[in-house]
């Protein structure tokens, strides 16, 4: 393998390229180590050293170091098709790649744009329990995704300007900054009199999770605007949405625009309005997303309205996760707005337990109930 | 340049007890040869920072270790100046006839200066093994603040301006993966993987850390400890806990695992009353597995 006749650091800079293509972050930093390291006769002596060799190098994530192996294998057995990197497919490849198309776009997008959908249409309609305001002409499109902007814009300082336990202020008051002591009382006393405090504000970080199944069409077009407007506020969001899967869509909604975010979603999301699994979109949320976003400083949003047909007891096991690791589960429940609603759904009961607030969501009034809320 | 051959990190690593694998050797290895700091992840209780303290041991020199946690700051970790002593000073020297940058030549001094660990990494003659625990813990402007003394070897304080490294110390990086690491600190180091044993090196942990354990013992625990971290838990059990247990059992004179003792001693391995109870329900499948017979109450 190794003692080809062709040069060896051209397969080394291939294999990176090759490992580019496999969303490995291999650059020429990574390219200049590895050829400093086989100066190393040691290195080259066995395949199995050369191979940890370059692992040790190009691996800077555990999906990254799980999944080295099989590509260094699959590099090297096909070493033409990757070194010009135009790996073709089979026809069998094709074929299954065919199959798995999905749903003609236009379809979805005439349903999220009621059958209005044309080029010139750039944001989403309303939800439709949001028409209202649009029959008494108080909210076109841009002046409701507008004001969904500023409210959501107030949420997220209230959620960012809420302190660490351990900075708060009490009886007992914080660590004496020094510098900041020095500065108040340096033009207009001699001696240190003002004492400053240390205040730290935590670093929020949001996960949205929004359920998109047949149960939430009402609510689904509002819900997505709302994710939007939290991605463009507050861009260490994370967004998802989930039916029978989860799907992670916040590269798609940190587009440009909200009618090119949705174009993406659609065409991501598979099942948009089928059935709905909470309990396993959750586990896949928690098993595959867990270790990055969830943290004592996440606030986890959930909104759906706990409709579920598959299994509760994976719900109350992953939401006891969530409610473990994050900072605070917030469940928003467009069917709330019904006085007489009660959280009886399978779902939602098994959820209850482990949501510090559930508060409904289905249009502006509710956006401001929630940021009066205590968040 | 601290190793002459890969074969001499794996011996080295052994002689202090502590059992590597093909990957740790490498990375170590390359991770010396290089200079470049070494960032180790895997679940908690696997290794990641025993790794840091044998490779002191190995390199005769110190370890300074900065143990990370939400709301470390710059100055916990770099430096800080002697606030008090510095108004001391300038108390002392108020009366004399010091021009202002006299005065402030005189208070921002290396005397005034304390060093914390990251600044006391690289000023030490002889290169110690740095070791920066559970970064995942830390805020991610700490992160940021890394990168310059990862990547130039130097940390710049405003007041005297840029302090270069004496030596470059040993960078061992560990992170339980609470949060993902920025993808700028990644690519300043080499990249290590530690996961759960496998039964012959876990096996071979028990066996050298344990001395005079009974052999079918130290077998059906490692054995027991490989079912139990495939069950659904809360907290995995580690190494730690397989230690633990087995420190118990063996100090016990127990020679082989019976049901009722596994019972009474689950607490040692697992940390959560889910776990046991989880646990306590799948014994018998879990024996099974494992080849243990059980004794039927007569």
């Amino acid at each position: 393998m190794i003692t080809r006749s062709t040069n060896l650091s051209d397969h080394i800079i291939a294999f990176c390229r090759f490992l580019r293509e496999h969303h490995f972050a291999t650059g020429t930093i990574e390219e200049t180590d590895i050829l400093r390291s086989i100066l190393d006769e040691q290195i080259l002596r066995h395949d199995e050293s050369f191979a940890l060799c370059l692992k040790s190098h190009l691996c800077k994530s555990r999906k990254q170091f799980v999944a080295f192996d099989d590509l260094y294998h699959s590099y090297w057995r096909e070493l033409d098709r990757a070194t010009d990197s135009k790996i073709k497919e089979s026809e069998e490849e094709k074929q299954v790649n065919s199959q798995k198309k999905p749903p003609p776009i236009q379809e979805i997008k005439d349903w999220l744009y009621n059958g209005q959908n044309d080029d010139t249409h750039d944001i989403a309609k309303e939800s439709a329990i949001s028409a209202t305001h649009t029959q008494n002409g108080l909210y076109t499109d841009e002046r409701e995704l507008k004001d969904i902007f500023y409210l959501v814009n107030q949420i997220i300082q209230k959620i960012a300007n809420r302190r660490s336990r351990r900075y708060e202020h009490s009886h007992k008051r914080g660590p004496i900054d020094i510098r900041k002591s020095i500065r108040k009382n340096l033009l207009s006393h001699e001696e240190i009199i003002k004492l400053s405090h240390k205040v730290k504000k935590k670093n929020i970080k949001v996960v949205l999770l929004c359920d998109v199944s047949k149960s939430m069409d009402l609510y689904s077009r509002f819900f997505i605007q709302f994710m939007y407007a939290f991605k463009r506020l507050m861009s260490h969001s994370e967004l998802f949405v989930f039916s029978t899967k989860l799907y992670h869509i916040t590269e798609e909604i940190d587009s440009n625009s909200l009618s090119s975010s949705l174009d993406m979603i659609i065409q991501k999301v598979h099942d948009w309005g089928s059935g709905t699994r909470i309990g396993e979109s959750l586990e896949s949320f928690v098993n595959d997303y867990g270790h990055r976003c969830l943290n004592s400083k996440t606030v986890v949003f959930i909104l759906s309205d706990g409709w579920d047909t598959g299994d509760s007891e994976l719900i109350s096991r992953h939401m006891s996760i969530i409610h473990r690791k994050a900072m605070k589960v917030i469940w928003l429940n467009p069917l709330m707005q019904n006085a007489e609603w009660k959280p009886e759904v399978l779902g939602m009961n098994s959820a209850l337990p482990y949501i510090d607030l559930l508060l409904p969501l289905y249009n502006l009034d509710s956006i401001k109930k929630l940021v009066k809320a205590n968040l | 340049m601290y190793w002459n051959s890969l074969s001499e990190v794996s011996t080295q690593l052994e002689s202090k007890n502590y059992i590597s694998t093909d990957a740790i050797n490498m990375s170590v290895y390359l991770s010396a040869k290089l200079g470049k700091p070494l960032l180790i992840e895997g679940p908690p209780g696997v290794g990641k920072t025993e790794i840091a303290k044998v490779l002191a041991e190995i390199y005769h020199t110190d370890l300074i270790r900065l143990q990370c946690y939400e709301g470390l700051s710059v100055e916990q970790a770099i430096y800080e100046w002697d606030y008090h002593r510095q108004l001391l000073a300038l108390k002392l020297i108020e009366g004399d006839q010091f021009s202002v940058q006299e005065k402030e030549g005189l208070i921002f001094d290396d005397k005034y200066l304390l060093r914390r660990p990251l600044l006391q990494s690289i000023s030490m003659d002889k290169s110690p093994v740095l070791l920066l625990d559970e970064l995942d813990r830390a805020d991610e402007e700490f992160e940021s603040f890394l990168l310059e003394l990862l990547s130039d070897w130097q940390i710049s304080i405003p007041e005297i301006g840029s302090i270069q490294a004496v030596t470059q110390p040993h960078v061992i990086i560990t992170s339980n993966r609470t949060r993902e690491l920025s993808e700028a600190l990644r690519r300043r180091c080499m990249y290590l993987w530690l996961d759960y044993p496998t039964l012959e090196k876990e096996q071979e942990i028990v066996r050298r850390k344990v001395p005079g354990i009974n052999e079918v013992l130290s077998t059906q625990i490692c054995a027991f400890m490989q079912e139990v971290r495939h069950m659904r838990l809360n907290k995995v059990p580690s190494i730690a806990e397989t230690l633990d247990w087995a420190f118990a059992l063996s100090g016990m004179h127990i020679d082989y695992l019976e049901r009722s003792m596994v019972e009474d001693t689950l607490g040692i391995i697992l940390k959560d009353w889910k776990d046991i109870r989880t646990a306590q329900d799948s014994l018998s499948e879990l024996f099974d597995k494992v080849g243990v017979i059980q004794k039927l109450p007569s």
